[in-house]
């Protein structure tokens, strides 16, 4: 029993720390259609160019199918597609994404964005009349000067 | 008490591995009691256990642990010995040892159960028991003894304390340390081994892996490179580089491997439990433990193993009684061997128990509706047994404890199978069971043939291959409602289009290349637009978008770094809309016979060299292979191929026949015939196909060294080639094994109908050194071996007027033969057939095509 609770105290601990030190979070912002994004920068692996892209036949819609990426098989998506964004043509950079435990993922994107430090404290709810893509993947957003940051739910894009 | 999680790991983890050294330990202390230096051993595990679970203040780990030790104490000084009872209880000590470990590896806490306590004063009151025994003992060391004596009673009051749950414990922990300082005394002093073994994480090792196949392509570019710049200085660097790389890999795909020992070792505990509670004396045998596997297919492996194990002693061997009776040895021997054999491992299960009862399993199949009678008649053994790995067959009476725990055999084969492996069952009623199960070396590199489908490339697991056909698919492929079918030699097997079942869409181009595949089940057909080589390819899962495609079972990354999706042959198989059963209704309705008769076939490879076709048994051949003229080399005055590292020599068959020849080509089809470890090649231009038929042939015309006749087949007239005869015009040495001649030759006597084989036999015998006549039925044999001396008859089975069976009975009813050995030669393989002709008198059963076997085996008689 002791054993669990000193658990616990690390925990609230480490928890202390990390919000005194880190004030502002690093954000991969990137562009699709008309909407900016925001991914939490330790997330991003890296960003790369027109990699080959083998099709996987009768995966769903939203798979583009799997690329190598030094030796490790990275699926790719379509994230237009999975946040149901009408874009004419697929784009063609890939954003890899660490997935914990598995493979990392990679999303095609229109255009890298400007890299954003952001107060937590300043998030706020996803307001009802955001329009033109499917809300259930953002998790909160941010109001920059001139834009709206969307901040994805990586995990529930990732597992859904 | 306050310690690190860090700590505790360390806790469990050696805890595990004193859990199978104590395990190990008993196993061998029951076999061979006397064997002090197992004792210790085991002592001084269950005293660091003791110690290190005090420390964490477990305590009812503890407490068994020092019972444990103390009874172990006693066995190591001989004063106790090491009865069943004891063992007994020191093994369910093991076991809850290992229990209260796994719980605490979840819980980070001790359990607190009714059973484990009542487990404990069970040990208690046994140890009580032990140390009265001990006491009734005359004494031997009077000073000691009561010394003993004394800690003991300190120790009584302790155990009850610790019963009653009570947590002082100061002063045990004092008298149990005087005690272990006397106890450590006696013992030889520690041995330091150096260390040559580290731990190493598991996704390290993956990952190095990773980088060493990138290494290898990396590697790869470097090497086109640098043959375009032609630079000498460069080109040497980079095959050193080359070498390294290639070496590395090897390596690093080494550290994945580890002895199947690991998983063999757990089995002398399982056997032995088992045994004793069915009443059955069982002595387990372990064979080739070094034998080296990947470390993912040994984990997988385990529970099928253990599977096959208990239906062994559950199903196979008798009681002790029942064995005595059958003049069997009381002990039932139950052997659990691994080997290695061309790429694979082989586990085999052999037990000289009862064997399994096919009249049984027919009976079975009739009743729970698995074939109608008249199928369970006509159904060969083989097809019986393989009924057992159906779901919802099981063949014991009735479902004991122990091996009807809702896995089936059913199970145990798709595990087997998920591993790209096979199992196969022999049985000897009132002789035993052989099970044999074979699994890739790796599950990491696998053999695969690469096909495409449009623009992209497939692999498909080389285990699952059958074979390669080409077809036109508007002549040769029938169509029962949406499915398309392939006859193959009077097998229909359903067919379907890769591009289809992956809905890629624009026409592609005409599908000619159907691939036979096996599902364990049944054989499909596949047409694909293009076919490749066969290649190693590096086994990737796909991530989990993949998981509910069952087509898939991962990808690959192909040499020049794009990928290849690896198709799943049982996934496939599920697109087949209609079931095979219901083609051949339909088909028997229309009256078509869909199964060859018994008659004698054999499976005729057909080939071109320049505009003559050729025709030569498949069995014959080892592997077919393309090859580029320029790898063509000459060698001592001899042309010569690298194949797969091996110099192989090439034969063209028109320096020997007389043939027109081939054109120059820019690549050639290979036919690769291999013998004792020797391996040549033939070369040719193209590669028809194969053919299952009767081996009629035509003597005459074109008979003469080589050819063994003719017949038209498909409108062609098509030689039949005698390779052996061939090979040893290329080479009259080939077959010469170093072993002297006998000054006397020896003279069989061989009956066979076909000219065919009976050519073929003849050539290789006589090849072979010996004198042979030939007859061509069992009657014209008996006339001829009447009137001649032979030292031995070779008689095939199926022949007109006299058949085999006849003639050796015949040859064992005359008194003048009765003791010539005779060896059957056929076709018809299957362990009915076998048993009959032995039972008949012959002294050996071979399949006419494996000469060395035949070889082997006339030797093997007449010295």
């Amino acid at each position: 029993m002791e054993l669990v609770k000193k658990e616990n105290l690390e925990i609230v601990k480490k928890e202390d720390t990390s919000i005194k030190v880190a004030d502002t979070i690093t954000m991969v912002s990137f562009y699709i259609g008309d909407f900016l994004f925001g991914i939490p920068a330790s997330q991003v692996m890296e960003i790369n160019k027109e990699i080959d892209i083998t099709p996987v036949p009768l995966s769903d819609e939203h798979i583009l199918g799997i690329m190598n990426l030094r030796g490790q098989i990275v699926t790719v998506m379509d994230l237009a597609k999975k946040l149901k964004i009408d874009l004419k043509v697929t784009p063609k950079l890939n954003l890899i994404v660490k997935d914990e435990g598995e493979s990392p993922i990679s999303f095609v994107i229109e255009e890298i964005g400007e890299i954003l430090e952001i107060t937590p404290s300043k998030l706020e709810k996803v307001p009802d009349k955001l329009e033109g893509l499917s809300k259930e993947y953002i998790k909160n957003v941010y109001q920059l000067p001139d834009k709206l940051l969307l901040i994805l739910d990586i995990e529930k894009i990732v597992k859904e | 008490m306050n310690f690190d999680e860090d700590i505790l790991q360390d806790f469990l983890v050696e805890a595990k591995e004193g859990i199978s050294k104590l395990e190990e330990g008993f196993i061998e202390l029951e076999k061979d009691p006397k064997k002090i230096g197992v004792l210790k051993e085991l002592f001084r595990t269950m005293h660091s256990l003791k110690g290190a679970s005090g420390f964490f203040g477990f305590k009812t780990l503890e407490s068994i642990a020092h019972f444990s030790e103390d009874i172990l104490s006693k066995l190591r000084d001989g004063l106790i010995e090491p009865e069943e009872d004891v063992v007994d209880i020191l093994l369910k000590a093991v076991d809850y040892i290992k229990y209260i470990i796994s719980y605490i590896e979840e819980n980070k806490v001790e359990p607190v159960e009714d059973k484990i306590l009542d487990f404990l004063v069970e040990l208690s009151n046994f140890n009580e028991k032990l140390r009265k025994k001990v006491q009734e003992k005359p004494k031997e060391r009077i000073g000691e003894e009561k010394i003993e004596e004394k800690l003991e009673e300190k120790k009584e009051e302790a155990e009850k304390k610790i019963e009653e749950k009570i947590e002082e414990k100061k002063e045990v922990k004092l008298v149990k340390e005087v005690k272990e300082e006397k106890e450590e005394a006696p013992l030889s002093p520690h041995v330091e081994l150096a260390e040559t073994h580290i731990k190493v994480d598991v996704k390290l090792l993956d990952q190095l892996m990773n980088l060493a196949g990138e290494l290898v392509l990396a590697r790869n570019r470097v090497v086109q490179l640098s043959q375009k710049t032609m630079d000498e200085e460069l080109t040497r660097s980079v095959q050193i580089l080359s070498m390294i790389t290639t070496e590395m890999q090897e390596t690093i795909m080494k550290t994945r491997m580890q002895p199947i020992g690991s998983i063999f070792n757990k089995f002398p505990r399982i056997v032995r439990d088992l045994a004793k509670a069915l009443g059955k004396k069982v002595n387990l045998h372990l064979e080739g433990t070094e034998t080296e596997l990947d470390r993912s297919i040994i984990e997988a492996i385990k529970d099928p193993l253990t599977h096959l194990i208990r239906n062994a002693i559950d199903h196979g061997i008798e009681t002790p009684e029942e064995r005595v009776m059958l003049g069997k040895p009381e002990e039932g021997n139950l052997i659990l061997r691994a080997y290695q054999e061309g790429g694979q491992v082989v586990i085999e299960i052999d037990d000289d128990g009862g064997g399994i009862d096919i009249e049984k399993i027919k009976k079975k199949a009739v009743e729970k509706g698995f074939m109608s009678f008249e199928e369970v008649e006509r159904a060969s053994e083989k097809e019986l047994l393989n009924l057992i790995f159906k779901p919802g067959f099981s063949t014991a009476e009735t479902v004991t404890q122990l091996s009807g725990r809702g896995v089936g055999m059913d199970v145990v084969k798709a595990n087997i199978e998920k591993l790209g492996g096979s199992i196969e069952i022999n049985t000897i009623r009132g002789k035993g069971t052989n099970i044999k199960i074979k699994i890739p070396l790796t599950l990491a590199i696998i053999p695969a043939l690469i096909v495409t489908s449009g623009d992209y490339r497939y692999a498909i697991p080389q285990v699952n291959l059958k074979e390669l056909v080409n077809v036109d698919p508007d002549k040769d492929l029938l169509k029962v409602g949406n499915t398309e079918f392939y006859r193959l030699r009077g097998e229909i097997i359903p067919v379907l289009r890769l591009s289809e079942v992956l809905k890629v869409n624009g026409k592609s181009e005409e599908q000619r290349n159907l691939v036979i595949l096996n599902t364990g089940e049944r054989f499909i057909g596949l047409l694909v637009d293009r076919i490749f080589a066969s290649e190693e390819i590096v086994v990737k899962p796909l991530g989990r978008w993949f998981k509910n495609i069952p087509i898939y079972s991962g990808a690959t990354i192909m040499g020049d770094g794009k990928l290849a999706l690896i198709l799943d042959v049982v996934g496939l198989s599920q697109f087949v809309g209609i079931s095979i059963e219901e083609i051949e209704k339909t088909y028997e309705g229309a009256g078509i016979k869909i199964k060859t008769s018994a008659q004698e076939t054999i499976i005729l490879l057909l080939f071109d060299v320049g505009e003559e076709r050729f025709a030569i048994p498949i069995a014959l051949i080892s592997r077919l292979d393309k090859i580029k003229a320029n790898e063509i080399k000459i060698s001592g005055g001899k042309e010569i191929i690298i194949y797969r590292d091996e110099v192989v020599p090439v034969i063209r068959l028109e320096n020997y026949l007389p043939l027109k020849g081939m054109p120059l080509q820019e690549s050639y089809n290979v036919l690769f015939f291999t013998e004792r470890g020797k391996t040549c090649g033939i070369l040719c231009t193209n590669i028809v196909g194969t053919l299952e038929t009767t081996p009629e042939i035509e003597e005459g015309i074109y008979t003469q060294p080589g050819i063994l006749g003719h017949r038209i087949i498909n409108g062609k007239t098509t030689l039949f080639i005698d390779i052996y005869k061939i090979i040893e015009m290329y080479d009259p040495d080939w077959f010469i094994v170093k072993v002297e001649k006998e000054k006397v030759v020896k003279r069989i006597l061989l009956a066979e109908d076909s000219p065919f084989f009976r050519g073929m036999i003849k050539n290789y015998l006589v090849g072979a050194g010996y004198e042979v006549e030939t007859t061509e039925n069992g009657k014209e044999a008996l006339n001829r071996l009447f009137s001649g001396k032979f030292d031995l008859i070779i008689t095939d089975l199926e022949m007109p007027e006299m058949d085999g069976f006849e003639l050796i009975k015949e040859v064992r009813a005359s008194p003048d033969y009765k003791n010539i050995p005779i060896i059957v030669v056929t076709s018809l393989a299957g362990e009915d057939v076998r048993r009959k002709v032995l039972d008949l008198g012959a002294n050996a059963y071979e399949v006419k095509l494996n000469r060395e076997k035949l070889l082997e085996e006339i030797g093997r008689l007449l010295s």
